[in-house]
Parts: C-alpha cells; structure tokens; sequence
C-alpha cells in the first residue's frame, strides 16, 4: 500500500472530503461566523470614527457634523454651527472619542478572546471525530496491509495528518474568510472615498496571483517532502526504541544514531525549504501592495490639496469625510494597511492550503484503505459450532508465494486437533485464516457448514479465543491483561482462569498479586509466565473454539504437563473445539487428531496411532526426530 | 562504581512503587513526578543555554538582523510626520515642533530646499525604499512568519515550533532573519532531540523493560522542540527588546522631553507594568503546559501500543475497546489544551490592561499639547509609533517569563532521561562516542575474553523479589555452558548480568578475573553477543537486518551464518533473497524462521562470547539438529552459553549450570549430573516424558 494511487487527489477533493467532519458541527460555525461578522464591523468602524474625530476635529479644531454632535449628545450651537471649535470643545470631543474607542475596544477584545477559545474547542471536536475514525480503521485493517506499514507512519498520520482537517477549517474557511471580508471591507471603504483607489489596489493583485500560481507546483512537493520525512523520522524513532535491546547487544547505538541524525537533519531541511517558499511568496505580496499604497499617498495628498470631495460623501458624512482631508487621508491610510495584510494573509493561506492538501491525502490515505477482510451485506449468524470446522480445499498465498495449498480436514466438536510441521510449513497461518485475519485464496472454512466470509466479522472473532505465539502483553495489571478480551469477568473468574493455565502459583508470588503492572510489552516476567498470562487471557473468554499455537514452547515439562493436564478438563467441560500448533510429542500424542503440514499441504491426517503406522510416513520420521531431540 | 546498579535500583524502585495517583494523571512509568518548582525551572534554564553555545556563529547573525529589524520601527513614524505636518498641513519644514533625531537630519536638509510636491516625492520615495528594504514597521502587516498549518494541541503545534521562524522586519531584512531563525532554531532542537535518542536507545534495561515507546516518540518529536522555546525566548527575545524600547524611550525623550517630559517615564513604566501584571500567572501556565504534554503523551501510547499489536487486538475481538481507550485518552488531550489557552488569553488580557492604562495616559498627555497647539498633528504619529515599540517589547518581555513555563515543562521530560541515562553511564563512558570527554574507565579490555566466572552473584529486585541468590562458577573459552533449569528459575537474569544488562546486588561478575564493573560497557558488550528470546526486526532488507551487529561483514560470511542458523535456505527461496525487505517488526515470516534469522544475526558477529536464550524453542528437530552442530563448531575457540531445555543440546555442553528457584541446584559435566540421578536427572526425565 504506497501513497501512489492518491496522487491525483486534488486539493479540492481533499477539501471536499472534509466535509462529513464540518457538517455535524454546522450550528457552531454559524455561530462563530456571526460573532466574528460583529467582530470585524467594530474593527473597522473603530478607527473610521477615531480618525475623524481626532485629526479633523480635535487636531484641526473641524466642527461636529449633525450626526455626530447629536449622537455624542452635544449642544449644536457650540460643536456645529461654528467655524472653528473652541480649545475646550476640542478636549471635550477629545474625552468622549476616547471613552467610545477605550468601550468600542474592550468589546472587541472580550469578543476576540471569546472568538479564539470558541473556535479551539469547534475546531478539537472536529479533529477527534477524524482521529477517531482513522484511528479505528486503522486497527481494522487486515493484517496483510499492516506488514506493508510502519508503526510509527500511523502514529504520524493519526496525529500530524488528521490534525490538517481543523488546520482546513482554520486555513481554507476561517482566516481567508476572515482576510476576504477585511479585504472587501478595506477596498469598499476605500473605493467611496475614491473608486479609482479601490481599483489601483485590485491591480496590485494581479502580479500576487502570477507569483502564487508560480510557486503552488513547487509548495506542494515540498510540503509532500517534509511530510514525508517526518513520517520517516517517526518511524525511525519507534522502530529503535521498540529494539533498544537488540541494539544494545549488538552493539549498534551508534550506528542507529548515525542513522537517527541523517533523517534529522534531512526533516529539518524540507522543512526549511518549505518555509523558505513561503516566505518568498508573501515578500513578493507583501511588496506588490505596499508600493501600490505608498503610489496611492501620491494621489491621495494631491486630492487633500484639493479639497477633492469624496466619491461616497453622502455615506461617510456620518463620520465627517464629505471631502479629502487630513482625517480621510489618514483613514484610507489606515485601510491600506489592511488590504496589504489582507494580501498577505491570504498568500500564506494559499502555501498552508497546499500544505494541508498534502496533510489530508496523507490522513484520508488510511481510511480509503478498502478492508480487504470486511463483514459481508446481509450477514448470517454465527452458528453455535455443533458441528465442527471444516476447511474444505483452502489455499493462501503471500504476495507471489503460496503459503497453503489445497487444505482439507474436519475438526469436530469438543475435540482437539494438534497442527504440526516444519518452521514455515503454514501451521499459523492456518489459524489466520480461521479467524479472518485474512481471506483465503481459494476453497473455504466452515463452521457448521456455514462458510467465514457469510458471517459478521465481529461475531467469529467473538468465538474463538486465540494464544497466539507471540505473548503480546500489554503495560496494565495483570489482571487487565487476563481480562482483555472479556472486560466484564468479575476477579473470582479471572483467577479461575489463570489457575487453568497454571499461573495461579507465580501470580499469587507477586507482591502484588493480580494487581501488579506490566512494563513495556510485559516485559519483567519470564517468557514461561507471559505464556500462561496468555493462555488465562483466553482460557477467560471461554469461547467455542480455543486456538493455542505454540502455548507451552517456553514453559519446562512439569509445567506444560500441568497446563494441558487443566486444559483438557477444561475443553471436554465446556465441549471446546481446540487447535494446537506444538512440536511436544506429549502434547500432540493426547489430540484426538493430529494433522501433518508439509509444504503448505496436509500430508497427513489421523491420530497418533495411525499416523504413527504409516510406512515412511512424515510424522513418524518427525516423532522419531523429536524423540532424539528431547 | 556503584552508579549504575543504582541507578538501575533506583528505576526498578521507580517501576515497583509508582505514585499511584500520578501513574494516573501522566500514563507514566518512570518520570512519575513531574512537577517543577520555580527553581527547577531556572536550573532547567541555565542547562538549555548551553546547547546554544555550538551555534554561536548563527546565534551573533540572528541577534545582528534582530536588532535591524527595529530600523523601521524606529525610522518609519518620521517620515509619516513629514507626509501630515509638512506635506499634507503645508507647514514650512523650518517650523517644527520637535526636534527630528539625528538620524533624520540628512534627509530633513535634503528636502528642506525644495517646494512641497518636491518633499512629498521625497518622502514617498523614502518610505518606499524603507518598506523594501525593511517592511512598513507599524500596523497589522509588519514582521514576517512562515508559520504552517497545525493542529490544536501540543503535538500537532510541535512540528511549527521545530521549524519556528519569526521577524519583526519585513522586506528583505525580514526574510533573511527569518530564515536565519529557522536554521537557528533547526540547530538548537536537533542537537537536543539526537541527543534524547542517543540515551533512549542505551538506557538500562530495566528501565527499558518500562518504558513506553510512544511516550519516547513524543518526548523525541514533541518535547524536544520546546528547547528552541527557552533559547530563543530568554536569550534574544529579551536583549533586543529591551534594546529596542531603549531606544524609543531615548528618541521619546530626545524630541518630547522638552514639550512632555513625562512621556519618556510612562514610556519605562510600561515593562515593569506587564511583568508585574503576568508574573502571577506563570505557575498556572505551567502546570496547565505539563498536564497538556503528559495526556499528549498517552494519546500517543494508545496509538502506539494498538498499531505495534494489532494482531492481538484483532484476534481478541477488542477493535471496538481499542477505539474506545484512544478516544478518552484523545479527549483528555484536547481538553488540557484548551486550558493552556485559556490560560494565554487570561495572560493577554491581563498585560493589555496594564499597557491599556498608561497608554490612555499619554495620549491625553499628547492630545492636550496639540490642542494647545505645542505639538503639531503628526507628532501623534510619531508618539503613536515609538510608543508602539515599547509597548510591544512590554508585551513580548511580560510573557517571556509566562511562555517559558510551557517550554520549560517540555524540556523538563527530555532532561529526565538525558539525566536518567548519564547516571547508569557515568561509571563507564561509552568508547565509541567520541564526542563525551569523560574520564577514561580503569580497565580497558585488550584481547578477547577468554573467562567468565560468577563469584556469590545475587540478584534482587527492590520490591523485595530475589531473582538470583549466590550464584558460583567459572566458565573458559572452547566450552558450551547450558543454563538449564524450570520456568522462572532466573535462567535470563542470570545471562543478563555477562553483557552487563544488569548488575549484581551482590557478588561480582570476573571478566578474565577483572570485575565486569570496572569495563567499559561498550568494549564489553563489543565481545558479546546475546539473543532474546522476542525476535526483533527493523523494516530493512534481511540482509541489513543480519548485518546490525556487523555492518562490515561480507556476502560470504553472511551466507555462512545464515546456513549455520539453518536460514539460508528457506531465505533464498524468498522472490528477494536476502534483499526481502521485512515488514512491520518482520511479520511477513513464521516464528520460526524469526527466530533462525536471530541466531544466524547472532552468530555474525563472531564475538568471543555467545548467549542464546532458548534458541531452539520454536525450531522444528531437523533445525535444531543444524544449530546443534554449527553451535559445536562455533565453540572451539569461542565461550558459547544457552538457555536450553532440550537434550540434545544440552548433552553437547560442557557444563550444565542447573538453576532452581535463583540457585544453583546442581552443576557439572552433564553426563555426570545424569548420573547423579538428583534434581537434574529428574528434570530432564520428564522433558522425555
């Protein structure tokens, strides 16, 4: 599985793709939007009216328009009709437009603060949809398609990636939005003291967008590169950490640090070159509109000379701009300053976009995954295994290497079957397959006839409990791990458990007892006592079919004489259907059926007895090795 | 000499009694006590200055282009007072109302001949050249940031915070600092996290055993950044602050000291006001930065733990509960990130009441000299602006201390395991890392072990468990010594104690008659080889796989190891050959042929000593039989030990070490033992069963 097939994926369709984690929390975004709308009013009708206010009327002494004076509850006679305001007139106006802009801000700031923290927790609730979703389907796909992945990739797409969706939100709605409106806003209030202003300004976007389309090519690989590099890292880190031992005593820390610095420094440059980009870009922006501003103060300070009027006098006579003046000069001024921020706001939206897209194939990447195991449309109920389990035909293969071919047997109900074989011969991916943690190729498994692939993948796996040969603990109590698989067992059970695989005694040893915890992959416990920590896990789950591979490798011989000794009055108590992957000949000569692997076949089948009277037969030349071995 | 069974002590104590409420609160293991006292973190401070020093070159640079980047702050507010007072009041610019600085004297003699459009074009072009070179200095479009998108909390952010760049300048000026801060802040994270990893991976083993690997990656790729944080923050942040208000407030007090003079002591009020004001605050930020990485960090362990063993989680049927756990964990996350913003509004708030304040002040200290007619209109601009600058550098002082905290919380749990690792180290540097001067160990390793003998070793764990007791024996070059003995007897803690995994409580390891404690680990362990029982794997070829205990191995010796370790041939029969990549922790092959590759990975190396941990516990007979003979061969002039319950390898020993309940039982030639017919024979009769 490589990222290849997603290439084409466009921005647009990765954004597109976000909706399903927006919409749930539309209502919110409404909200947010209307607040926000408040928002931006205030920030520019403050300075509008402060400009006015304080340059025209209480720096050059200019009389209150009607309005005004009314609004500011002023006597007329003395702020309007007159030809210049009196020095004490002047302080007044000067208190009241400090008491209205100190009142005007701090609603402003209470609002942004609000504006902030709301939009944190909007975006945080769509994040941990998307985490959720992702994390879920990545411990749902099959096995086949986790040995092509790194642990640590996963790690770096649940986080980094599937943290890009709140970063579309913010980036691709929120701040262009937020940049487009206080553009709209700039140009519109420029454009009504002078249309021809508003103009100039839109023509300073076109060598923007020229520089933009130029780079959005060269953005998105090293955004790709970067990403990429840290997934690397992520992996890198995990994989050494997790085989900090084997390093040891390899004594190869230091080529794994050598290693580790590589990829480093190779992450910090693609970061660097992205970052670089970006920064170019918004230069080349960033200058586009300062020089068409510092080009308008040309044409606006000749305008003022003249005492021009202005174009949208009838509207902005309401805060006194009727003509060009050291006020509207510095009003527009003031707006300039925006329309370039505006400007560069959105081109660093634009490079973060092309950032995100790159995030976002990467993190939906991990859900398109098609489950290759999947339940099927109208599943049938999982029988109650009365019968028994039949692989009928079953063939797998590995890539291009066939592992199984041509598997038949029958294993009734309430028996026990010992599976037995060369290393590689498909002993456990015979199991596999019965719990669906793979397909098979050809033929089918049955459970009371009814064939895998018919029933609900969460139902079968129900079923059947599994020690898998590998003892995968995991860093809680013992008693946690005991009740993995059955959470609700009450601690009178989960001892029962653990005294059928004969870890009561080493248990009870523990200063702790039950409650004691694990280290990192049950690690401070014998291997002998992982296995039985396994065997209870699933001896507590008390399912049907029992599935025990390799479950008294590591144990000595009393001990495993002991555990199958409990196993087997378990299994005929319960009438369980029992596998077993062993080499012990004590073990497998107590199956009621023994089958012989070789080379992916079952080259015999039968119990110890009449295996044992084949003439040359593989499982008599496998006892007579093992007898010599033991 | 006894640092390192310490430390180790002091680990396993750490795993036997951790604070259950904090193993609750942080998901943790080791670093159980995370919080930080106002000292520690000042300590935490003094430490992270010295990873500035092997970047002085680019730290002078970036303090060079910082300091720049003020110009336009400084320069700016003049020019725009020429465009209101001069060019659009036409006031004659003989007439002012202030002094200009200094700096402004050759441009106001420049343009003091000419006619108003003149010093308008002038002063256009001034501006202009200014706002290329350096960015307009005030409003919302000043400075210059190549921030990328990120997530909402901690971990998301971490990856920006590597990466982090930040100018006060525009125009080119900005970018080349910018950039310059980039690489700056690059430098100073990557010494620190290479440095975090380099300890991770030779930590001691009990420690090991503990640790969480998610909690590693996050300390690796998350916390460590913080460091650029505290670097940056209180080292440049602070000088050129305070250098540029400086400035403003001597400018202030150059042109308004005569009309104002108390505008340049609001002007100094403004930073000691902003501190005063956060300074309470900061051990909130703290605390609300540590619970915010701690729960980071869980998140991060249940991602780990599912990915790593999801063969487990699938074939228990528990898909539905992983989701579950990742989703509470994730939660919590989130939910003590938004703390920390609450926190950092509460902080803005807080620093913009107190600039709020002095702020309104002046401008009614202004505004009345205008009206007045003092001052002319565009002063108000030129106050507006150098009053801007110091305000902002309050801002930026105010929170230093406030933003810091967060950081400091980060690099306080990489410290802990730089600190961590050191302790166990610091008895023996390790002689391959160069780059650590430190004191030579006594006894260095000359010629390849020839002995191992256990004199009255012991073993105990701090939770009172006794693993080993009084364990005795000698064992030469050219034998094969089987450790054999039930489940649990200390067959492996026994075995762990040659390399130096673990150290005795008691007793002592001889190493050619030296005591194991007094040898470099690293020379030590380069005449060692020992295979684990799990069988680990790197997502690289088989080839690399086999050659990471011997990268300079051939093709040839290769092949002979792998058919010695009964590999080759199942190996070669692979599409790839030896070229097969192995996939996530080499999944793609059977127990059994992991287990082959382990050993023929083992028997590479060719070190003078070899321990197996139960080597043939998943082969098949035919296998064993293979590995029996080429262990055989292979101990002639080699020590071979092996942690065996089969016959018939441990009829091939020399010397049966038989361990029950941490002691040794009985040893001896194994058909002597045999014929003893004591615990031994017993054993072994029922292996036969």
């Amino acid at each position: 599985m490589t990222d290849a097939p997603q290439r084409d994926m466009g921005l647009a369709r990765a954004l597109w793709r976000t909706r399903a984690y927006l919409l749930p929390q539309w209502p919110h975004f409404a909200l947010f939007a209307l607040l926000s709308a408040l928002a931006m009013a205030l920030e520019i009708g403050t300075p509008l009216l402060g400009f006015d206010l304080l340059t025209n009327k209480v720096f050059l002494a200019e009389p209150l328009s009607e309005l005004q004076a009314r609004l500011l509850r002023l006597d007329a006679a003395r702020y309007v009709a007159v030809e210049e305001l009196a020095e004490d007139a002047r302080l007044t106006v000067r208190n009241l437009a400090l008491a209205l802009l100190c009142g005007l801000f701090a609603v402003g700031f209470v609002l942004g603060s609000a504006l902030a923290y709301y939009l944190t927790w909007i975006l945080q609730r769509v994040n941990q949809h998307l985490r959720l979703a992702m994390m879920d389907a990545a411990v749902r796909l099959s096995l086949r398609e986790h040995q092509e992945r790194q642990v640590g990739d996963a790690i770096y797409r649940v986080y980094q990636d599937s943290a890009m969706v709140t970063a579309v939100v913010q980036n691709a709605l929120v701040q262009p939005a937020v940049a487009l409106a206080t553009l709209a806003g700039a140009l519109a209030t420029v454009a009504l003291f002078n249309p021809y202003l508003g103009l100039l300004f839109l023509l300073a976007a076109a060598p923007s967008l020229l520089t933009a389309w130029v780079l959005t090519p060269r953005l998105r690989r090293q955004s790709a590169a970067a990403r990429g590099a840290n997934s690397a890292l992520t992996s890198h880190i995990q994989e050494n950490i997790a085989a900090a031992r084997l390093l040891q005593a390899n004594g190869a820390e230091a080529a794994a640090f050598a290693r580790f610095r590589s990829r480093s420094l190779s992450a910090l440059d693609r970061a660097y070159e992205l970052r670089r980009t970006v920064a170019v870009l918004s230069l080349a922006v960033f200058l586009c509109s300062a020089l068409v501003a510092i080009g308008a103060d040309y044409l606006m300070v000749h305008w003022v000379w003249a005492e021009a009027p202005t174009f949208g006098f009838g509207f902005v006579a309401f805060v006194g701009f009727a003509i060009w003046n050291l006020g509207a000069f510095q009003a527009a001024r003031e707006r300039h300053i925006s329309v370039s921020a505006a400007g560069v706001t959105l081109a660093m939206m634009w490079s973060l976009l092309q950032d995100m897209s790159v995030g976002l194939r990467r993190a939906f990447l991990l859900l398109d995954v098609e489950p290759e195991v999947a339940d099927p449309p109208q599943p049938k109920p999982m029988p109650a295994v009365r019968e028994g389990v039949a692989f009928e035909n079953v063939g797998f293969a590995y890539g291009e290497a066939p592992i199984l071919r041509g598997a038949s047997f029958l294993a009734r109900a309430g028996t026990t079957t010992a599976i037995v074989g060369a290393s590689g011969a498909g002993k456990s991916t015979l199991m596999r397959l019965l719990l669906r943690l793979y397909d098979v190729s050809a033929g089918a498994i049955r459970i009371d006839g009814v064939d895998l692939r018919a029933l609900r993948l969460a139902e079968l796996r129900a079923a059947i409990a599994v020690v898998l040969q590998e003892n995968v603990l995991f860093p809680t109590s013992i008693a946690d791990n005991i009740r993995y698989a059955a959470p609700q067992a009450s601690d009178a059970e989960v001892a029962a458990a653990a005294r059928v695989a004969a870890a009561d005694d080493f248990i009870a040893a523990l200063p702790d007892g039950f409650a004691t915890a694990l280290g990192e992959r049950g690690a401070k416990l014998s291997t002998g006592e992982r296995q039985r920590i396994s065997l209870a896990r699933a001896v507590l789950k008390n399912t049907p079919i029992l599935i025990l591979d390799e479950p008294t490798a590591a144990l000595d011989v009393a001990t495993e004489a002991k555990v199958m000794a409990r196993l087997a009055a378990y299994g005929q108590e319960g009438t369980k259907t029992i596998f077993f992957i062993t080499h012990r000949l004590a073990t497998i000569r107590q199956a009621d059926q023994i089958l012989f692997l070789a080379d992916g076949a079952v080259a015999e089948q039968g119990d110890h007895a009449t295996l044992m009277a084949l003439p040359n037969g593989g499982y008599r030349r496998f006892v007579a090795a093992e007898q010599e071995a033991a | 000499m006894a640092a390192q069974s310490e430390a180790v002590a002091a680990a396993s104590e750490a795993i036997a009694a951790p604070s259950a409420e904090a193993a609750l609160r942080y998901d943790d293991r080791i670093d159980v006590d995370p919080t930080l006292t106002a000292g520690a973190v000042a300590r935490i401070l003094r430490r992270s200055l010295r990873y500035i020093w092997p970047h002085r070159g680019l730290f002078g640079l970036k303090f060079l282009l910082m300091l720049g980047g003020f110009a336009p702050l400084l320069v700016v507010p003049w020019p725009l007072k020429i465009l209101v007072d001069h060019v659009v009041v036409e006031r004659p610019l003989g007439e002012t109302d202030i002094r200009f600085p200094p700096f402004m004297a050759p441009f106001v003699d420049a343009v003091a001949g000419l006619d108003v459009t003149g010093v308008l074009v002038a002063t256009l072009a001034l501006l202009a050249a200014l706002v290329v070179a350096f960015g307009t200095g005030v409003g919302e479009a000043r400075g210059n940031t190549a921030f990328m998108a990120q997530g909402q909390d901690t971990a998301t952010q971490s990856e920006n915070m590597i990466s982090a760049g930040w100018s006060l300048a525009g125009g080119f000026w900005g970018l080349a600092d910018l950039l310059c801060n980039i690489r700056l802040v690059q430098r100073v994270t990557d010494s620190l996290r290479t440095q975090l990893f380099d300890r991770l991976v030779r930590l001691p083993m009990p420690v090991l055993d503990d640790q969480r690997i998610g909690d590693s990656v996050y300390r690796t790729m998350v916390d460590a950044p913080a460091i650029q944080g505290i670097c940056f923050d209180l080292t440049l942040m602070p000088a050129v602050s305070v250098a540029g208000a400086l400035v403003s407030v001597v400018l202030i007090h150059y042109s308004f000291g005569a009309v104002i003079p108390e505008l340049m002591w609001l002007a100094v009020a403004t930073m000691p006001a902003a501190l005063l004001l956060t300074a309470p605050v900061a051990g909130l930020a703290r605390r609300a930065s540590q619970a915010s990485r701690a729960s980071g960090s869980a998140t991060t362990n249940r991602v780990e733990e599912d990915m790593a063993n999801v063969a487990a989680v699938q074939s228990h049927g528990a898909e539905a509960r992983a989701g579950r756990e990742f989703a509470a964990a994730s939660t919590e996350s989130f939910r003590r990130h938004r703390h920390v913003v609450a926190v950092n509004i509460a902080i803005d708030a807080l620093s913009g009441l107190a600039l709020l304040g002095l702020g309104i002040w002046a401008f009614l200290l202004v505004t009345d000299r205008i009206v007045a007619g003092d001052l002319l209109p565009g002063s108000f601009m030129v106050v507006l602006g150098l009053f801007g600058t110091v305000a902002g550098s309050a801002i930026t002082f105010g929170r230093l201390w406030v933003d810091f905290q967060g950081n400091a919380a980060g690099v306080r749990r990489v410290f802990f395991f730089l600190d961590l690792a050191a302790e166990a180290e610091s008895t023996a540097p390790p002689a391959t890392m160069a780059r650590q001067p430190q004191s030579r160990p006594r006894v260095a390793i000359c010629s390849s072990i020839a002995e191992v003998a256990f004199e009255g070793v012991g073993f105990k764990y701090r939770d009172g468990r006794e693993a080993l007791r009084d364990v005795s024996f000698r064992a030469k070059a050219g034998q094969l010594i089987a450790i054999v003995g039930p489940t649990g007897a200390g067959k492996t803690t026994l075995a762990y104690m040659i390399p130096r995994f673990l150290d005795p409580t008691v007793g002592r390891v001889l190493i050619d008659g030296v005591d194991a404690r007094s040898l470099p680990v690293d020379q030590l362990r380069a005449q060692t080889t020992y295979i684990f029982q799990e069988h680990m794997f790197f997502g690289a070829s088989i080839a690399d796989n086999l050659r990471l205990g011997a990268p300079a191995a051939s093709d040839d010796a290769l092949r002979r190891a792998a058919r010695a370790a009964g590999a080759d041939e199942f190996v070669q029969a692979l599409p790839a050959g030896y070229e097969t990549v192995l996939g996530r922790a080499g999944d793609t092959l059977s127990v059994g042929q992991k287990q082959r590759l382990s050993i023929a990975r083992g028997l590479l190396r060719q070190t003078p000593v070899l321990i197996l941990d139960e080597p043939t516990a998943a082969l098949d007979p035919a296998a064993e039989r293979t590995l029996a003979a080429a262990l055989a061969a292979h101990k002639a002039e080699r020590l071979v030990f092996a942690i065996a319950h089969r016959l018939s390898t441990v009829a091939g020993a020399d010397w049966v070490l038989f361990l029950e309940d941490g002691r040794v039982a009985e040893q001896g030639p194994p058909a002597e033992l045999m014929a003893r017919q004591g615990a031994f024979q017993r054993f072994m009769a029922l292996q036969q069963g």
